[in-house]
């Protein structure tokens, strides 16, 4: 019965028998997307949150806390976040993935977003600017 | 409405029914419903004493329906209206076909089931709306427009203040200030309330009636809604809903009867008002005096 409950909490691609051998410092947790890249059109770019420079975004390019967006006039891009709300950016804009501890999902620093939730009953979204912060969905409980 | 579902949701659960009423001399079923049930059926007396006659001898304790029998009446009233002013027609049938069948149960003296079926109907006409709001930031950073494009309302916070904004209201922020305040509602100018409009029918329409209000500080467009009186005579929606940037707007010809308005300031950067105190009008045909000539005369 133990053995059957350990089973899924193996890593993908491992078998019963190949174990992953627990190493001598603690694990660094992966990071987890919170967002990921779609529909790019024209010159979209993004910054990692450790990197110094800008670097052309991909289609469906995760993306991770403090990571940064930004698009040129004409441009534009759709972050689909993982509760499946999606923002979409429009052109000359700068936007950043806010951090999981904060109680926000994306900050607008530049320019316009259009923001869908399909399911605002059981979705949510938060979005910052410099002056405001816009919550829409189902109330969020705050910890 | 979801106040008064979630109304339903908790009164649906209330207790079974423990107050009876006594059968007078010669007092027959339906008697005895109209008395103890406001206007009531027999055969909710009898689905809820499994009766399976209506002859019930005087003295005869009957137990009578709990609150949730009023719950039901008004669930069922709700969704009577919702499917009167439905304009889809597939889905009002189908709605109606739900609707017979929470009659059917509240007739059977089964509440509970006739609540829930009606809010069923309810939801059936109001399908969930996704969200689509709009977020823009100022070239300079400084200021933030919000507009709520479709959907549930979205909550605006800034400098330690918040409100609502709803479909349809753009609000404009300010770095270091907190969120506006809506616009005040306008003041209504004419007609006077109650006032009594007559006009000579054009094809079975009467008007046109000019509705005017006061200016609001700030707004840059009214939006005008008409409702028949009682609201029940057009299945609660407005005859006329409409946007507009002047200080006054000319209905189109309506059928006689009563009417009641309201209007809201639009602000580009405030949101959207309350609605005015509410003003009434009523619509009466000109009545034509025939004059008929006979033979000696004219007659009246």
């Amino acid at each position: 019965m133990l053995f059957a409950l350990a089973l899924p909490a193996l890593t993908p691609g491992c078998s019963a028998e190949e174990k992953p051998s627990a190493s001598v410092s603690a694990p660094v947790p992966a990071a987890v997307a919170r967002a990921h890249l779609r529909e790019l059109k024209g010159d979209v770019q993004i910054k990692r949150a450790s990197a110094d420079e800008w670097s052309a975004a991909r289609e469906g390019q995760a993306l991770y806390e403090n990571d940064k967006v930004r698009t040129e006039a004409g441009a534009g891009a759709q972050v689909v976040f993982a509760s499946g709300s999606t923002v979409h950016l429009g052109g000359d804009s700068l936007i950043g993935i806010a951090e999981t501890k904060l109680r926000t999902d994306v900050t607008v620093l530049r320019g316009r977003i259009d923001a869908s939730l399909e399911q605002p009953a059981t979705q949510s979204l938060s979005v910052t600017t410099p002056a405001a912060t816009v919550r829409a969905g189902r109330k969020i409980e705050f910890q | 409405m979801k106040a008064a579902l979630l109304l339903t949701a908790w009164l649906g659960a209330a207790p079974a029914p423990t107050a009876t009423v006594v059968v007078r001399e010669h007092e027959t079923l339906d008697e005895v419903a109209a008395r103890a049930l406001d206007g009531g059926s027999a055969s909710e007396l009898k689905a809820l004493n499994q009766l399976t006659t209506d002859s019930v001898p005087a003295g005869t304790p009957l137990k009578v329906p709990g609150p949730d029998r009023q719950t039901a009446l008004k669930a069922l009233e709700i969704s009577r209206t919702a499917v009167q002013g439905a304009q889809d027609e597939a889905r009002r049938n189908q709605a109606e076909a739900r609707l017979k069948d929470a009659e059917a149960h509240f007739q059977r003296a089964r509440y509970g089931e006739a609540i829930r079926m009606a809010d069923e109907v309810w939801a059936l006409l109001n399908p969930p709306q996704p969200s689509n709001f709009t977020v823009e930031v100022g070239g300079d950073g400084g200021s933030t427009t919000i507009i709520n494009r479709q959907g549930p309302p979205v909550t605006v916070e800034a400098k330690n203040t918040s409100r609502t904004v709803t479909q349809g209201e753009r609000v404009l922020v300010r770095q270091g200030a907190s969120v506006p305040e809506p616009p005040e509602a306008p003041e209504p100018s004419q007609p006077a309330d109650n006032r009594r409009l007559a006009f000579r029918p054009e094809q079975g329409l009467l008007g046109p009636v000019t509705l005017a209000w006061a200016a609001v500080e700030g707004a840059d467009e009214y939006e005008v809604e008409v409702l028949a009186e009682p609201a029940t005579r057009r299945g609660g929606a407005p005859v006329v809903k409409q946007a507009v940037t002047a200080l006054q707007l000319v209905l189109p010809g309506l059928p006689a009867g009563r009417y009641r308005w309201t209007v809201r300031a639009l602000s580009p950067a405030r949101g959207r008002s309350g609605p005015s105190v509410a003003r009434h009008f009523e619509l009466a045909a000109n009545t034509l005096e025939l004059n008929v000539k006979v033979k000696q005369g004219w007659q009246k």
